[in-house]
């Protein structure tokens, strides 16, 4: 009984553990400061109709924006003054586009795995430009989950890559829990959903945003609530990829601490 | 004089910008890298020169002086000898430092164990992005994908699709040559 109420409670302090990672620009302490981050989107050479590329883009948006109770993304405009060959450009304007020539515009990706790119510059306080391009040269975009399904690649479905990307613009990195929109291991083709790890990452960032913990480059955190700032923070990662490594040492590291605790304490009682 | 250089080091770092980028890439198996590439080599990494181009992204053109080639293209030979250069986002220049996750880190004076295709300017890129580099090291080619951060898609022996971060894998070169064998045998050079 004791040994069962000991195992409760090592399972509910692990379940509790977050491990969302920050990218690169996050870690330097860039943080998007207004919201919401407005992205203009160039639907042209998608192969889809342009209104269901914006319906899929907007679902993925609402998605972040609702998770996080706020409106962190938006569509600006949807027409074509932004193109894939301009998209990776630090000019300040957001982009979403699709390259047809993706092997002229992959700037040393290489063309015929890369399914799409997403990401953002900054400085040490503002992240000031994203973008995210799709290839849409070497993958059959989808949006129907039905004809996703059965495609023998998961980079077809639009709105499950749209989704992880966007994590990438508003700063995330890769997440240690399989289930999450950020994984980089994931399991299920389509993942058009977030999972709470993602929401917390997301909200980590805007919290961070307006001064409650910058600059660190943490991205893991044990609480992701408006108050949480800096006094939350339980371990801090290196990098997006490396980073990963750091939140997996941590996420094991307090499960293990608590363990050591538990074993003491039950043979204390016995 | 000390409070000097730690005022320009902070006027610096105010300056320095950082860029993330990350992909979800398609993973491959040595025998998938050995089968697309247009040319496999052995050779040093002998120059890493990054340039400000197209609305402040920095660029890399990195040079390879190639020792030996695994792999060639009839149709457009390369010799030993010769130099490519591979050309990619990425590097610090002019105050901005560009790091991308998901492409290859090269290090100059490094020897290398490449696959490589030409693209339409005439430069190089590394096949499956970090998955066609490996680095040599006391005979052993080690290939880091690990920190490459990028999310590799799969299709598992049942169909089913895979997901994989990227992981540290070394091989031996006699592994290699006899998996560049196999292909020979298959003729897919």
């Amino acid at each position: 009984m004791k040994k069962t109420l000991i195992l409760g409670l090592i399972l509910a302090t692990s379940s509790s553990i977050h491990a969302y990672t920050l990218n690169a620009v996050a870690q330097s302490g860039a943080r998007w400061k207004n919201f919401p981050v407005s992205m203009r989107l160039n639907p042209a050479n998608s192969g889809l109709p342009s209104a269901e590329v914006q319906r899929v883009i907007t679902n993925a948006m609402s998605s972040w924006n609702t998770g996080v109770s706020e409106e962190v993304l938006a569509i600006s405009a949807v027409n074509n003054t932004v193109t894939a060959s301009t998209g990776m450009d630090m000019d300040g304007i957001n982009s979403i586009t699709f390259s047809s020539s993706f092997r002229e515009d992959s700037n040393g990706f290489d063309p015929d795995v890369t399914v799409a790119i997403g990401g953002q510059y900054g400085n040490d306080s503002d992240m000031v430009d994203a973008f995210i391009i799709f290839n849409s040269e070497s993958v059959a975009w989808s949006t129907d989950r039905a004809i996703s399904s059965n495609k023998s690649l998961y980079g077809d479905d639009l709105e499950t890559i749209a989704l992880h990307e966007l994590g990438h613009v508003l700063g995330l990195g890769h997440s240690q829990i399989n289930t999450a929109a950020m994984s980089a291991a994931r399991t299920s083709r389509i993942v058009r959903d977030l999972a709470q790890d993602d929401i917390d990452g997301a909200k980590y960032l805007i919290n961070s945003a307006n001064g409650a913990a910058t600059g660190s480059g943490n991205g893991y955190s044990s609480d992701a609530s408006r108050s949480a700032g800096c006094g939350s923070i339980v371990n801090s990662n290196t990098g997006n990829s490396s980073g990963n490594t750091g939140g997996m040492a941590a996420m094991m590291l307090i499960p293990i601490t608590v363990l050591v605790f538990a074993r003491k304490r039950v043979r204390e009682l016995n | 004089m000390k409070l000097y250089v730690i005022k320009r080091a902070l006027v610096l770092m105010t300056l320095l910008s950082s860029t993330a980028f990350a992909s979800t890439v398609m993973g491959l198996s040595d025998e998938d890298i050995i089968a697309r590439a247009q040319y496999i080599m052995k050779g040093t990494v002998s120059s890493i020169y990054t340039t400000i181009e197209k609305a402040g992204t920095p660029f890399q053109y990195i040079t390879i002086d190639i020792q030996k080639l695994y792999k060639n293209d009839p149709s457009s030979p390369l010799y030993e000898l010769d130099k490519i250069v591979i050309r990619q986002m990425g590097g610090t220049a002019n105050n901005v430092t560009l790091d991308i996750d998901s492409l290859q880190k090269f290090t100059e004076g490094s020897e290398v164990f490449v696959s490589v295709k030409q693209d339409r300017n005439g430069y190089y890129y590394v096949i499956g992005n970090s998955q066609g580099l490996y680095k040599i090291v006391n005979e052993k080619l080690i290939n880091n994908t690990q920190d490459a951060g990028t999310a590799f898609v799969r299709q598992g022996e049942s169909g089913q699709i895979v997901f994989e971060p990227g992981k540290i894998k070394e091989i031996k070169m006699e592994q290699m040559q006899k998996k560049l064998d196999a292909a020979t045998s298959r003729e897919e050079f």
